[in-house]
């Protein structure tokens, strides 16, 4: 059965690769900003969709090849006060299936976040948690699924990489605070930015005393009504020697989604 | 006895459930299957094997090994239905128990779902102890893990109306069932039954879910399980009507929640039960709850003479601890101050694979008087294997 905790961080998972948030395009840099930080603003301040449906499958390889895997239905919306709401389903394995997650997440106050289980019959309101933890015992947390917020990190360019056939920028990502630190349990990350698209392909997490923690590779990049998307994220530990990988099966934005899918309704009945 | 009277005895209202949903389901299957509507059909379950020990007792009390089957229907136009049973058979007793879990139709309109059939309706918001979850009694004569297999369903028609503001929730059932505990015989009363519309339940629940808190206000006139020492101790029922009101709230990273349960008897005094909760994760593999209630016994006890529940307050507490990835450690205990008693429950799951699971739980029981107290020689060490499919 999946536990509680492990749940809790999950519908981030949907609102994040689902949208970054802004619906303008920031052409002018601030005064004052430097070239890393701007590239960065490019890419979380860039236009998205309104909604998003998804099959998603997260799977988790241990060091010693051991397998699991979670298929999961999710349904995404951006309604017109600025609130996202989110559905997420698991449809497989059958330990976890119908397990749904709902939450309401508003542009300026804590989230609303509901989970059903099956086994009790019922629903419960739950805390929506930090964003430092893992995603069902994946290597993958909570900020590295989303968008960061900007001004979280101090930005600086370390230049340029060629990696193959692409060219990449390449900026040190530092937490402006102690909290942030912590929080995230990252004390610096390194992105890779390809220059043709301005898409992170690939991230190099450090813990706060600069020891390398993962590595994050986005792979099958492909353009969706506009916007450039990973098909399929992976997630090396590099402590542990575990691999987690998300791949949607299927996705389909702007699509006009009914309502009913944000509702107890069908958090508890599925309909 | 007159046949009607004979129908809705226990035993008999079980048959005619039988005999009426499997009719009904094979005439909507065959409806859809004949007329080429499209529809899906979903099966699962898990096999699960239970070993118990009594550690007072230096003897072993159970090893069930169990199926259960869930079959669930989903037809193109707003209907499903869903039939869940339970086979398991205890080596130590030769015992088979077979056990409807669940068995109902679902239709849905516009704004309300309607479901016919055996059902569990879970009520209230509490993870401890629910004051205003009353409709499905327990069946001690189950063993297994699942809160499912612990409850007993019952025949009823249950609507759920979705309102602007809220949803409105009415339950009716015909059914009358005690609880079932080991070494108490059942009885029902004679005037139970037949055309007495009186007898049946009835119930109704409204919930508001608003931004940070969702609350629910309750009735339900059904019956509680009282027990009735003389001759021999033996579980009657005795009709109970409940007025509820429950709420869960988010402040932060911790989630509150409260349930407060005003409860009149036929035969016995009214009292109020309570119950408040707290949960908190201090770290990402750590959470901890905390409880403090106020409840009347397991079993109200019927003496002539005598109608007092007599109700205390107590305390509980749940820890649960992630090590390591899919290795839980899990502990609960609760304390009656009033009987002095208490109940301390251990166990540790190794979520083996994406089917497997593995649980070994302790149970232990004290105290002089109280509920916990009457099971004090029934502390019991127990490892249990599931597979899901």
């Amino acid at each position: 059965m999946i536990k509680l905790k492990q749940l809790r961080r999950i519908s981030i998972l949907m609102i994040l690769f689902f949208g970054i948030s802004l619906l303008t395009i920031s052409v002018f840099a601030e005064e004052g900003q430097n070239e890393g930080e701007e590239i960065m603003q490019r890419i979380l301040e860039r236009e998205s969709w309104n909604s998003m449906q998804s099959l998603m499958t997260l799977k988790i390889i241990s060091k010693q090849g051991k397998e699991r895997t979670y298929k999961l239905e999710s349904h995404n919306k951006t309604f017109a006060d600025e609130t996202n709401k989110s559905m997420m389903i698991f449809v497989d394995p059958p330990d976890a299936e119908d397990t749904r997650l709902l939450t309401f997440d508003y542009p300026e106050q804590d989230d609303d976040m509901w989970i059903y289980i099956p086994q009790l019959r019922a629903s419960r309101r739950i805390a929506a948690s930090g964003r430092g933890g893992s995603f069902m015992n994946s290597d993958f947390s909570y900020e590295d699924i989303g968008a960061p917020n900007l001004e979280d990190y101090d930005y600086k360019l370390l230049g340029s990489e060629t990696i193959g056939e692409q060219e990449y920028y390449k900026i040190e990502c530092i937490p402006v605070t102690d909290i942030i630190a912590r929080n995230t349990g990252y004390g610096k990350i390194i992105r890779w930015v390809r220059k043709d698209i301005e898409v992170i392909e690939k991230s190099l997490y450090f813990n706060r005393a600069g020891q390398e923690l993962k590595e994050g590779i986005a792979q099958e990049i492909k353009q969706i009504e506009g916007i450039w998307f990973p098909i399929k994220q992976i997630m090396n530990n590099i402590k542990s020697g575990q691999v987690s990988i998300i791949t949607f099966d299927e996705i389909k934005v702007n699509v006009d989604i009914d309502d009913k899918y944000f509702s107890q309704r069908y958090l508890e009945k599925g309909r | 006895m007159k046949a009607y009277e004979i129908f809705f005895r226990e035993k008999a209202i079980n048959h005619a459930i039988w005999v009426i949903f499997t009719l009904v389901w094979i005439l909507f299957f065959s409806f859809y299957n004949i007329t080429g509507h499209a529809s899906t059909f979903e099966t699962g379950g898990n096999i699960t094997s239970n070993l118990y020990y009594y550690s007072k007792k230096s003897e072993f009390q159970a090893f069930e090994n169990a199926l259960k089957l869930d079959l669930e229907w989903h037809g193109e136009d707003n209907l499903s239905a869903r039939f869940i049973a339970r086979g398991g058979y205890e080596l130590f007793e030769n015992n088979l128990n077979l056990n409807i879990v669940e068995g109902y139709i679902d239709f849905f309109t516009d704004n309300s779902d309607w479901r016919i059939g055996k059902q569990l309706i879970f009520w209230g918001k509490a993870d401890g102890f629910s004051p205003t979850d009353n409709i499905n009694p327990d069946n001690y004569y189950i063993l297994s893990q699942e809160l499912e297999d612990l409850r007993q369903a019952i025949f009823a028609i249950r609507s759920d109306i979705y309102l602007d503001k809220g949803i409105l929730q009415l339950v009716y059932s015909p059914e009358i069932a005690v609880d079932k505990y080991p070494g108490l015989t059942l009885s029902l009363p004679e005037s139970i039954g037949g055309q007495n519309w009186s007898n049946h339940t009835l119930a109704v629940k409204y919930d508001w879910i608003k931004q940070k808190t969702d609350y629910s206000v309750s009735l339900y006139h059904g019956w509680a399980s009282v027990m009735n020492p003389l001759p021999l101790p033996s579980l009657q029922t005795n009709r109970m009507t409940v007025l509820g009101f429950d709420f869960s709230t988010v402040i932060g990273q911790t989630v509150l929640k409260g349930e407060m349960a005003y409860k009149a008897y036929q035969n016995l005094d009214a009292n109020l039960e309570l119950s408040l909760e707290t949960s908190y994760s201090p770290k990402e593999n750590w959470n901890i709850a905390g409880m403090v209630f106020r409840k009347g016994p397991g079993f109200p006890v019927l003496l002539p003479q005598v109608s007092q529940i007599d109700t205390s307050w107590g305390i509980g507490g749940r820890i649960e601890w992630i090590p390591k990835d899919y290795h839980t450690i899990e502990g609960f205990f609760t304390y009656n101050f009033e009987n002095k008693d208490a109940m301390l429950n251990l166990s540790y799951t190794w979520d083996y694979s994406d089917q497997i699971d593995l649980k070994v739980f302790y149970t232990a029981f004290s105290g002089e008087t109280g509920d916990f107290a009457m099971m004090s020689d029934r502390d019991r060490i127990g490892i249990g294997l599931q597979y899901s499919f």
